[in-house]
């Protein structure tokens, strides 16, 4: 019998395999018929069982084509217009020559099963002679059936395989399409490039398994939402939910179609203020990397010491402290050393104690810079958005010269489809070069979508923070606007995100370099401060945070179970 | 009154030469230069890359005795220095590790050092600058010179995130740095042969699989398969394991405890099982043609506490 692969665990379980081998994240979904990819998806039809040999052989096959960079799209293009049998053939040459190239990684029994053909028809030097070979009058042998397929429309239709990014029509083609009803997909590889595009999160009926899969067995692969400690909540309910708290967590970390490309992500209900009701399953917010840029240039990270002083003293916890004056235990150290003192003559006080003083740091923080278009806009010579960035740049290093856990994204969205969180920098990540050339690479564009912002962002530090205080601090200019999200139902369903937040124990805080009308209307006097500078913030970072974290607190049980970290 | 003592006796010298260490790169030429100039020595690299058995390794060839120290956050200076010792009614000066090494001339090993407050790692300041000398304030303030062939060398993982997560500047700049990575597979390989006496497919294929799990990008993945774990799944395959039982228990184990990505990982193992690829046995040495016999008789316990 024939399993279908969407309800078998053993085409998940590849999925780390076809990663490992691929070099990177790479998604296994279950398709109409043969194996295929588009890039980043991996498709098993439903005519391959999936915990054969012959299936992992061939998704170990596909794997090794988006390692040796055989997929790129002019050959792509060019083998779409050769006739048939063509991609094929390229497809065998580049596995032969891929397996050759990738020996250290692979397999044995894999190489021992491509070597006969590879034998027969010869290894190519580069993807260039295989493709020569491929589309040339020299009859070449077509590889065996277990090597899967290779579809090179399928290819040049998946919007995430060469790193494209779609033209602005595509994108507002997507917005419009993105608030129409779903349409149900068919076939998962095949669609029109459009409806590829502009889907919001998955819909189908393989779509819909797929995801209850992926969220029941949480994440895997991408960027990450491990060790979340979220239960899963079913997602198809009609119904919203009672209460803030609990939409808070109705979210399973799963994968995701944001702006037509599969991402990790979440998918979040938006709060209707009209009717006092949630939208279920409204937006969906996805993890992207900043498009890399050839030099951003970053500056030297100076630190503002009166900053990282006054941040010192945000969210702080108990402590055990040796040698105290005072305290309920003895200090057995302590007391040897004291005994040793009068015993040579010489008594010194009698600090023998071990004492909790409160002043060990738990603090997680999540900043969050707005890279939305509106903070494009130049003011008396400065981009807002640069003022931003080096806010958020001047918080992000002093919270990480203190040793707090911290992470840092961007967003901005195109529709309740594709609210995108730009990485900087993760919980896990160093503030290295690497993560400040992130964020120095981010350019705004895009509208604002806040509250689903911080929504994901509450889940981000709800997951993965790890520590006793949670902190979301969101630097931009406080507008929030996007298609069908503006005026008095946007600063609602932000009102509401922040609210969840609170009740999530997240304190949330805005940051602003410039007075600007809207931000009154979202943040309350005590969660907002317009600060141009670090300088500036220094000045009262301590009763704005910890403020923030007090609110947070309240009406949070006090037992607190530290995730793993 | 004060007596001085050595509580502890160095590290005996091998008899049968250094513990085998085979090189990544130029780190035995550094690690010696530095110990002949007298300079503080920085190991950085991966958890089980070989940067213990790289100062054991030198230590014996150089001849000097070696005195270790794991270093946690609950560790003082005076675990390094040494203190008094209340013995009967009276108080005995004992030397720590770092004292002894400085009077022996031995190398003093602080293994993940920066899992050590920067207050007790301040305490090797005078001994790694050009003072090569040691105060012990509380031995009413005696200076230690250092012997001669005295090193002081500290080791660490820069991918962990600790809370202190990095040496003070101050420190650091005392030393001198050697990073260390993980063999390539050609070098991998022979580790494992020597080390376990592990040859054919079987070795091949461990080797193959650390290639590609140290190939993957993973969140939940803190650590990849180190050349330690490499070599601890060898020794279990020559005690008889399956290929598959061998890995999981030394490679996927270890790697994480969440259910999801442990099968992914053992699906791996899997994929690179000699054993599980009839085709193969005719090509393989014995060792393959064994281990795929074995795996057929052996079930999955894995799978069926899953």
């Amino acid at each position: 019998m024939t399993l279908h692969p969407g309800s078998n665990p053993s085409l998940a379980e590849l999925e780390l395999l076809a990663s490992a081998i691929a070099g990177r994240g790479v998604t296994l979904e279950p398709g109409r018929h043969g194996v295929y990819t588009d890039g980043a998806v991996i498709y098993v039809g439903a005519d391959v069982t999936a915990g054969a040999e012959q299936c992992r052989h061939a998704v170990v096959a596909q794997a090794v084509l988006i390692a040796a960079g055989s997929l790129d799209s002019s050959r792509m293009r060019r083998l779409s217009r050769s006739r048939p049998g063509s991609a094929r053939r390229y497809l065998g040459l580049e596995v032969a020559r891929a397996c050759q190239e990738m020996d250290e990684a692979l397999p044995g029994a894999f190489q021992a099963a491509v070597h006969p053909y590879a034998a027969r028809v010869g290894v190519t030097g580069s993807p260039d002679e295989s493709l020569l070979r491929a589309v040339g009058r020299t009859p070449l042998e077509e590889p065996p059936a277990w090597f899967g397929d290779l579809r090179p429309v399928a290819m040049l239709r998946s919007p995430g395989a060469d790193g494209e990014t779609p033209s602005d029509s595509e994108l507002a083609k997507a917005i419009r399409a993105a608030t129409e009803p779903e349409q149900d997909d068919e076939d998962d590889g095949e669609r029109s490039g459009m409806l590829e595009k502009l889907s919001s999160p998955l819909r189908s009926p393989l779509g819909s398994v797929f995801q209850r899969m992926m969220g029941a067995r949480r994440s895997s692969g991408g960027e990450g939402l491990s060790g979340s400690g979220v239960s899963v909540v079913e997602q198809h309910t009609g119904r919203a939910p009672s209460t803030a708290r609990q939409t808070a967590q109705a979210l399973p970390p799963s994968v995701v179609r944001a702006g037509g490309q599969l991402t990790r992500g979440a998918i979040y209900p938006e709060w209707d203020a009209g009717s006092s009701a949630y939208r279920p399953r409204w937006c969906t917010v996805g993890h992207f990397d900043p498009p890399s840029s050839d030099d951003p240039s970053v500056p030297p990270s100076g630190v503002d010491p009166r900053l990282i002083r006054e941040l010192s003293r945000v969210g702080l916890t108990w402590r055990p402290h040796d040698a105290e004056p005072l305290g309920d235990e003895l200090d057995l150290t302590a007391l040897v050393d004291y005994r040793v003192a009068v015993a040579a003559g010489t008594s010194g006080e009698p600090r023998i104690y071990r004492a909790e003083r409160r002043t060990a740091q738990e603090l997680g923080v999540l900043v969050l810079l707005d890279a939305t278009g509106s903070t494009s806009e130049q003011h008396e010579g400065h981009a807002i958005f640069e003022e931003q960035r080096d806010l958020a740049h001047g918080i992000t290093t002093a919270l990480d010269q203190l040793g707090a856990r911290v992470a840092t994204y961007a967003f901005y969205s195109r529709g309740r489809g594709n609210v995108r969180y730009l990485r900087c920098k993760t919980f896990e990540e160093r503030w290295g070069v690497t993560a400040q050339r992130r964020l120095f690479a981010l350019r705004p564009t895009g509208f604002t979508r806040l509250g689903a912002a911080i929504r994901h962002g509450t889940h981000l530090l709800d997951t993965q923070a790890g520590s006793q205080h949670r902190l979301l601090i969101v630097v931009g200019d406080g507008v929030p606007y996007d298609d069908g999200y503006e005026g008095r139902y946007a600063v609602e369903d932000t009102r509401r995100a922040i609210d969840e937040a609170r009740s999530s124990a997240v304190g949330c805080v805005g940051l602003s370099t410039r007075r600007t009308p809207g931000s009154s209307e979202i943040w309350d006097r005590e969660a907002h401060r317009v600060t141009a500078t670090t300088a500036e913030l220094a000045a009262d970072a301590r009763v704005l945070l910890g403020t923030a974290l007090g609110r947070a607190g309240r009406g949070r049980a006090v037992h607190h179970v530290r995730s793993a970290s | 009154m004060i007596t001085q003592s050595t509580a502890r006796e160095p590290v005996p010298l091998e008899a049968d030469g250094p513990p085998f260490y085979l090189p990544v790169g130029n780190e035995v030429e550094v690690f010696e230069a530095a110990w002949r100039r007298g300079l503080p020595l920085m190991l950085k690299g991966p958890t089980g890359c070989g940067k213990t058995r790289l100062v054991e390794h030198m230590a014996s060839r150089l001849g000097r005795p070696l005195f270790t120290v794991s270093c946690h956050e609950d560790m003082t200076a005076s675990d390094l220095l040494g203190r008094f010792l209340l013995s009967g009614g009276d108080t005995t000066w004992v030397d720590g590790p770092l004292t002894q090494a400085a009077r022996v001339g031995g190398i003093c090993y602080l293994d993940e050092v920066v899992e050590a407050r920067p207050d007790a790692v301040v305490a090797i300041h005078s001994l790694a600058d050009h003072r090569r000398e040691l105060n012990l304030e509380r031995l009413g303030g005696t200076t230690i010179q250092a012997a001669p062939g005295f090193q002081l060398v500290v080791s660490y993982n820069p991918g962990y995130q600790s809370v202190l997560k990095d040496m003070k500047p101050s420190t650091r700049q005392r030393m001198v740095a050697v990073e260390l990575g993980f063999p390539t597979a050609d070098r991998e390989r022979e580790i494992l042969e020597r080390e376990t006496d592990l040859r054919g497919r079987p070795a091949d294929e461990l080797i193959r699989l650390g290639q590609a799990v140290r190939r993957l990008d993973h969140p939940g993945l803190r650590e990849v398969a180190s050349t330690r774990t490499l070599v601890a799944a060898a020794l279990l395959v020559t005690e008889g394991l399956s290929f598959t039982d061998a890995a999981t228990a030394a490679v996927a184990g270890p790697l994480s405890d969440d259910p999801e990505l442990r099968n992914g990982l053992i699906a791996m193992i899997r994929a690179f099982d000699p054993g599980n690829d009839p085709a193969a046995e005719g090509t393989s040495g014995h060792a393959g043609h064994q281990a795929a016999q074995k795996t057929t008789r052996t079930t999955n316990w894995i799978q069926e506490r899953a």
